[in-house]
Order: structure tokens, then sequence, then C-alpha cells
């Protein structure tokens, strides 16, 4: 993968996270979850990276990583030229001003009872920002005012909002301590139809007016590639394919990320009848047992007998595009 | 030809300690036999409520279906009671419901060839050994591996697609005139949900039922359906071909919506347009048109009537006051 010292915000290198699996009274371990298996891309400032999968293939896992919610098995995770996957938890805290996330779920993720104001207002208290309780009003207010929320709003409480509002506010509280890099996991899955633009718009305007870099995690890939740079797809705790938005969809080549884009349907039915459509047979395999060799070979139309015979590495077939598959 | 369901005016509400909530409000729309046909809309547009009601699956009280027919195969089924005979041989029998959510959808203490054989049983009057023959070979016609085994199994060992596909097998079992498959992928993965619908289209074909697709995603309509029907706060606001709504939408909410999503196969750069708003409060609807508030033609739209839903073209209606194609508003993708 290609390195620049200057403009890499983030790098991460064969990053493992296993899970352990106990068993009986005594908790004896008896196997490991692999959720993570040896990942590494790199995230230049001001870019957005998709990272796109089914449930369960471990995206989230690199995303919670990332913020240090977990502790990684091994790997290194550079941030700004610092590797952060070994720092103590005591300085983890002051590295949150720099990265931050924003969830999934709209309901879950607010506290029911603290005022909007108080819940975007919270990581300031917290990292001691903004101490005069006026400059302390303004930051919030102007906060509210960048996601496009009425600054009269700061006293409501989470569920007199809408679902695209509170997700507004989750927004708010993530950028409340200038960071640079934010994790956005599934922000709009959970949205109405016709809301999910106004968030992605947002997001959007953010990016440009901030100059923050996101790490998108979606499984909606029309929505990744309507806004990441680059996209990673990931299986089973593998990274699979990594090439830019355009590649992605003009030349996929791995046979997972090709099914994968068939399965999204395109609002045309004039396009969608001209389609090649991959149907994959079975499910995800457990990653408690995954397969041997290549991840996805089990459900792989492509596949041949070398296929189970060892992992395949992720290989550069093209200026950034890289691919782990024997068959390509 | 006459058609196998049709539904005329039909309004449906529900009396909350708020008000009396207008779920669905006047509307009809019909199925050819054999025939795959799409509802779009929200989360709250009375789409699944509107299904609910062919079968009477509505809770009465709160609900009340307070007018309209449905007629399938030359009778109103409103006119019998929802625990009459009838309608317990048209529900599962006749018309089948595919749900949402594959997880409570099922009974959980029960296993799935029990709950597949019960129909079975009730309607096709088999007996235990041959509903259970039956089961197994329905299982194996959606795709679950070893079925004579996962026939034991019950609903929580089964993964959400496999659930889903249960389900399908559970709906077809008993040969229905009609299907209703409410959000059936909503809950899953892009990957199972392009396995799980085209086991239902294979399904559908195989034992020529008609299809009622009721999602809020726009792809799987375009993909599957002939036929479309539009829906916004309790009414349809356009119906046409499939082909007809999206290359030439007409009521200015179906517009908003194709501009509002990202699509595959398009060029990055384009500005997603959001539809500005909420969707409306059922209880106290907007005066006029539904969507005037939300509507980025309001400013032009002087009436101060209620739209019809009104020809617009040939079988393709739009209940709006104006004359808007996509290019008025701009560009569609």
């Amino acid at each position: 993968m290609e390195t620049s010292t200057d403009n890499t915000l983030l790098e991460i290198k064969n990053l493992k996270m296993y899970f352990p699996v106990t068993q009986g009274i005594l908790r004896r371990k008896v196997g490991d979850v692999k959720a993570v298996d040896d990942v590494s891309f790199t995230i230049k400032r001001g870019e957005t990276l998709g990272l796109v999968g089914e449930s369960g293939c471990g995206k989230t896992t690199v995303g919670r990583c990332i913020l240090r919610i977990y502790q990684p098995t091994s790997g290194q995770i550079i941030l700004e030229g610092q590797d952060i996957s070994r720092l103590p938890w005591n300085k983890v805290r002051g590295l949150r001003r720099k990265m931050q996330l924003v969830f999934q779920d709209p309901y879950g993720s607010l506290d029911p009872r603290q005022s909007a104001g108080s819940i975007v207002g919270e990581p300031l208290k917290i990292h001691h920002l903004y101490p005069d309780p006026q400059e302390y009003k303004q930051r919030v207010e102007e906060l509210f005012s960048l996601v496009g929320l009425d600054t009269e709003m700061t006293n409501r409480y989470p569920h007199e909002f809408s679902g695209g509002q509170r997700q507004r506010i989750g927004i708010a509280r993530a950028l409340s301590c200038s960071p640079s890099f934010v994790v956005c996991d599934e922000p709009i899955s959970a949205l109405d139809v016709s809301i999910q633009a106004q968030i992605i718009n947002l997001l959007q305007e953010l990016q440009n007016k901030l100059g923050l870099t996101y790490l998108l995690i979606a499984h909606d890939l029309s929505v990744v590639r309507h806004v990441s740079d680059n996209i990673a797809v990931m299986y089973l705790g593998h990274i699979v394919e990594f090439t830019d938005w355009r590649e992605l969809y003009e030349n996929p080549l791995m046979p997972y990320t090709r099914a994968l884009l068939s399965a999204v349907p395109i609002p045309d039915p004039r396009v969608e009848r001209k389609r090649e459509r991959i149907i994959l047979k079975g499910d995800v395999p457990s990653p408690l047992n995954p397969p041997s060799g290549c991840p996805f070979y089990p459900r792989c139309w492509m596949a041949i007998p070398d296929c189970s015979k060892e992992v395949p590495q992720l290989r550069q077939v093209a200026p950034n595009h890289m691919v782990a598959c024997i068959r390509v | 030809m006459i058609p196998l369901l049709e539904v005329k005016n039909l309004k449906v509400i529900f009396n909350t300690m708020a008000g009396v909530v207008k779920a669905v409000d006047g509307v009809s729309y019909y199925i050819d036999e054999g025939e795959v046909v799409g509802l779009v809309g929200e989360s709250g547009c009375g789409k699944s409520v509107g299904q609910l009601a062919v079968t009477q699956l509505i809770a009465m009280p709160p609900g009340k279906i307070v007018g309209g027919e449905i007629v399938f195969e030359g009778q109103d089924l409103l006119r019998y009671k929802d625990d009459s005979s009838r309608m317990r041989s048209v529900r599962g029998g006749k018309i089948a419901m595919i749900f949402q959510e594959p997880m409570t959808s099922f009974n959980p203490v029960f296993s799935i060839g029990e709950q597949i054989m019960e129909s079975l049983m009730l309607h096709l009057k088999l007996d235990r050994q041959a509903a259970k023959q039956r089961a197994i070979e329905l299982l194996e016609q959606v795709g679950i591996p070893d079925a004579k085994v996962r026939i034991n199994n019950y609903p929580h060992q089964f993964s959400g697609g496999m659930r889903q596909r249960a389900m399908i097998a559970m709906a077809v079992s008993c040969h229905p005139k009609l299907v209703i498959a409410d959000e059936p992928t909503t809950a899953l993965d892009v990957t199972t949900q392009a396995q799980v619908l085209e086991i239902m289209m294979d399904m559908t074909e195989k034992y020529h039922n008609s299809l009622v697709i009721v999602t809020h995603n726009l792809g799987v309509v375009a993909r599957y359906a002939r036929r479309i029907y539009v829906m916004y706060a309790g009414r349809i606001v356009e119906s046409g071909t499939a082909d007809d709504v999206f290359s030439d939408p007409r009521h200015p909410y179906t517009i908003a919506l194709l501009r509002s999503v990202p699509r595959l196969d398009e060029e990055r750069g384009r500005q997603l347009f959001p539809i500005t708003g909420l969707p409306p409060n059922l209880i106290d609807m907007p005066p006029n048109c539904i969507f005037k508030p939300r509507c980025s033609l309001a400013s032009r739209c002087i009436a101060e009537t209620d739209p019809e839903l009104r020809q617009v073209g040939d079988n393709h209606f739009a209940r709006c006051h104006l004359d808007v194609r996509g290019e008025t508003i701009g560009n569609i993708h």
C-alpha cells in the first residue's frame, strides 16, 4: 500500500481483533472469533474511506478498534504519525478529541434524560474546553447552527426531535471538540428514505467546511459510493478489495464485490433489465470457524481447488486497486 | 378481464388518545392475475395498514375499516367478519402474507416445520404425514439445505435469510392466488436481500400467484414490479407501469424521491436533493393537497382544492393540480 508520510492522517497496519470464546464454569478459552484478521489501509487527510460489507464482516469492529473502544489483539494504528494501538487507557480519553464517532441508531445513542444542548456540550465539559459559561453556551449554539438545527432547540429533550434531527444532534456532539477524524457507523440506515439525503448532504457539507476525514461504515453500496473517495470491501474479517469509487463500479475484480454490486438494485427498470445478476448461495460462514484459504471460496462461483489452500493476500493489480483473489 | 383483487376507496382509521388517525384515506387499486405490483412509500404512509386490511389483520379496536370495498374473486371481503370461516379460508389459503420481521413473525415455541404444516393441514386438509412430506418439499424448493433435518429446527436456529425463505415456503404452501410481501427484505443484508427476492420471484413463477411487494426501496420495485403505486400520507399519489413511473414521473413526490436517492450507476458529483420537512401528522392533515407543505412547486400551485387522482397518460395517474414532469423541476438523474 502506498504511504505518503505528509498527507496521511491514519494508517492501519495488520490490525487484528480476536474475541475469545469461553466455555464452562472456569471460562476456559476454547477458540477465537476472528472479527478482524490482518487489515491494513491508509486514509489521507480530508478524504472519505468507505468500508462496506455484510453484517458480521467486522466493519464496525475496525471502527471501534481505531477509536480504541476495543484494545486490538495486534497491529498498529497510526494517527498523525503516532501509534495509538498500545496507548494506555488514561491517555485514550485525550485522543478522543481528535477522533469521534457518529452512531447508527439516533434513538438509542442519545440520553433521553439529557437536554439536546447538554448532550452536544458534554464532550466540551469532559475535555475542559470553554470553561467560561458564556463561551460554552455560544459554542453549543454554534454547533447547533452548524448542523442545521435551530439554536432555540438546545433546551429540548431527544424525544421531541424527529429521527433526522436526532442524527443531527449526534453529529453536532461528534464535532463539538473539533475532531479531525470521524467514524460514521451506518449513519443513515435507520432513517427514512426522504431524510437520508439530508444527512448525506450534511456530512459532505461539513467535510468541505471543516476539512474532516471520514471513515464511513455502511452496507449500502450506492450511498458509500456516493460519498467515498476510496472504498474497502470487507468479508469475514478481511479486506478483499480496495479501490476508488469509480473503479469499484466500472471494474470490480473480486467476485464478492461483483456479487455485492449486483445485489444493489438501481431505481430504473430499463437499466435493471440489462444488468447481470449474481445471486450468492448460502450464508456468510461463522467467523468462529472460518473456511480454510480464501474466506469467500465456499460461496464463490469462480472458485478452483487452489482457493481453499491459503488465504490470498491483498495485492496491487492497478494503481490504487488492490484485490485479494487468486483468480484475477 | 376482472382483476383478481380490487380495492375501492378503502378507508382505515385508528382511534388514539390524540385523535383519529387516518392511516388509509380513500385508496383504490387493483391487481390482475399473475401480476407483480409494487407499493412504494415511506414508513407511516399507510402502505402496510392497507395490506393488512385486505386480510382483516388489523387490530379492532383501535383500528377500524370505515369505508370501501375489497373485492377478491368477485366477492367483497369486507362483508365477512374477521373470524368467519370465509375469511379464515382466504387468509393463508387464497391470500398469503410475507412479513417484514422474520424473527418475530414466526412463533418461537413451535418448530418451523410445525408452522408450515399447520396451514397445509388446515387449508388443504392433508394428514400429518403428507403435510410433513409437502413441507420438506417446500423448504427444498426455497433452497434450505438439508430440509429433512432442518424442518425440526426452531426459528432461532435459522439465520435471517433462511427464516425469510421459510416464510416464503409457508406463504406459497397452499397455492394462494395472491401473496402480499410487506417489506420482505428490509431487515436483511443486501446480498441476502437479492437472494430472498430472487427466490420469491421464482416461487411466484412456479405457483402462478400474483404478488404485491410493499417496500420503501425504489430499487427493489424497479427490479421486479411491473406496475407501481406510490403512496404518501395514506393516499395513492401516483400509479402506472414501472417504466412510466420511473422514466416519466408525474407527481412532485415521486420526482423528489427519485432525486433524493444516490444511484450506483451515476457520476459521483451529483448533489442529492433531500425532501424538506417531515411527512404530515395523520391526525391533522394539511387541507387541500397533502404534499403541499413539502412540495418544491407549491408556490406555483394556486388551486385551493384537494387534487384528484387524474389520468396523465396511458394507464398512468397522478394526484397533482400541476402538469409536472421530471424536467420541470430539473434533471431527475
